[in-house]
């Protein structure tokens, strides 16, 4: 069984009923509050981002041939002549031979020198 | 001696601007000319977005969001004549992303239906008639949906609605055919009351 469609004049009658929705009360000023809020948002002054340093790495090359002249001058004993007397002095007490347990030992006997 | 009598000052009221006076103060950050955008064109697209969300109570949401869109960039709008088929245009592809995040409520959720038809009879005739065609409007595929709701119910004409879904009107007719075939089809087991219901929606 076929039914009948409607014509093109009464489905455009029908479409005059379909439903127009009113916008809902008090849509425009809210949309207008939205905004406003949104602006105010937008006026709030973010931070700067602080400007990158350019190739920080490049401070850390004069402290570390700094480090490596000490080592190699240090090892090689090229600056002993530069050093204090006070290291002499205790190069020679190193050479008495006594040990810290032997002193702690003395010292409880009552032999302290 | 000479007569001083005062002249008359005729005051007329100063024709409302254009939307591309209000555009261009809108982009100068006037929320007042937008404020007169919004009344102008709130309505029609607020009535769309309704029709494509299935009568959903996000459509005042996606409406905003539209015309938020609008607000944030003013000049993306190259000519102000352009500016119903772009706000309609907007709002709809806000409707596709939204049903592609969350799937819509049916007409259900709708609000009611307005009563302006003369006897009570034909307030009830008419409302279920206009549930009807809602329904059958409601369960055509998405691009027909629009092209009705554009052309049918939003009183567009073909050629703004083509611009409008950025189609060709050659499309927005094949649309627009099969959307009618559709709807006949979807109403023909009610036919026979719908028509009493015009007929007593006149009375």
């Amino acid at each position: 069984m076929t039914r009948e469609l409607m014509s093109d004049a009464e489905l455009d009658r029908l479409l005059a009923l379909a439903t127009r929705p009113p916008p809902p009360e008090g849509a425009e000023a809210r949309l207008m509050a939205r905004l406003a809020a949104a602006e105010a948002g937008a006026n709030v002054v973010a931070f700067r981002p602080r400007p990158r340093r350019i190739l920080p790495w490049l401070s850390a090359l004069p402290l570390a041939a700094s480090l490596a002249c000490g080592i190699y001058l240090g090892a090689s004993g090229a600056a002993d002549s530069y050093l204090p007397a006070a290291a002499d002095t205790v190069a020679a007490m190193d050479d008495g031979g006594a040990s810290g347990l032997d002193d702690v030992l003395a010292i409880s006997e009552g032999n302290a020198s | 001696m000479v007569s001083t009598a005062p002249a008359t000052t005729v005051v007329t009221p100063a024709p409302d601007p254009s939307d591309a006076v209000l555009l261009a103060r809108a982009a100068a950050r006037d929320q007042q000319a937008f404020a007169v955008l919004v009344s102008r064109h709130y309505r029609p697209v607020y009535g769309l977005v309704w029709r494509l969300m299935n009568g959903h109570a996000d459509a005042e949401d996606v409406t905003q969001q539209a015309f938020l869109k609008l607000w944030s960039d003013p000049g993306q709008l190259r000519e102000a004549a352009a500016l119903r088929g772009w706000l309609h245009r907007v709002a709809a592809n806000l409707v596709t992303d939204r049903a592609r995040r969350k799937p819509m409520s049916a007409l259900d959720d709708a609000m009611e239906v307005a009563d302006h038809a003369p006897s009570v009879e034909g307030v009830m005739a008419g409302t279920a008639a206009a549930a009807a065609v809602d329904r059958a409007i409601a369960g055509l595929p998405e691009r027909q949906k629009l092209a009705v709701s554009l052309v049918h119910i939003g009183g567009m004409s073909n050629i703004d609605a083509a611009a409008a879904m950025a189609v060709s009107v050659e499309a927005l007719e094949s649309l627009l055919a099969r959307a009618r075939r559709g709807l006949k089809e979807a109403l023909a087991g009610q036919k026979q009351e719908l028509l009493a219901a015009l007929t007593a929606g006149r009375e």
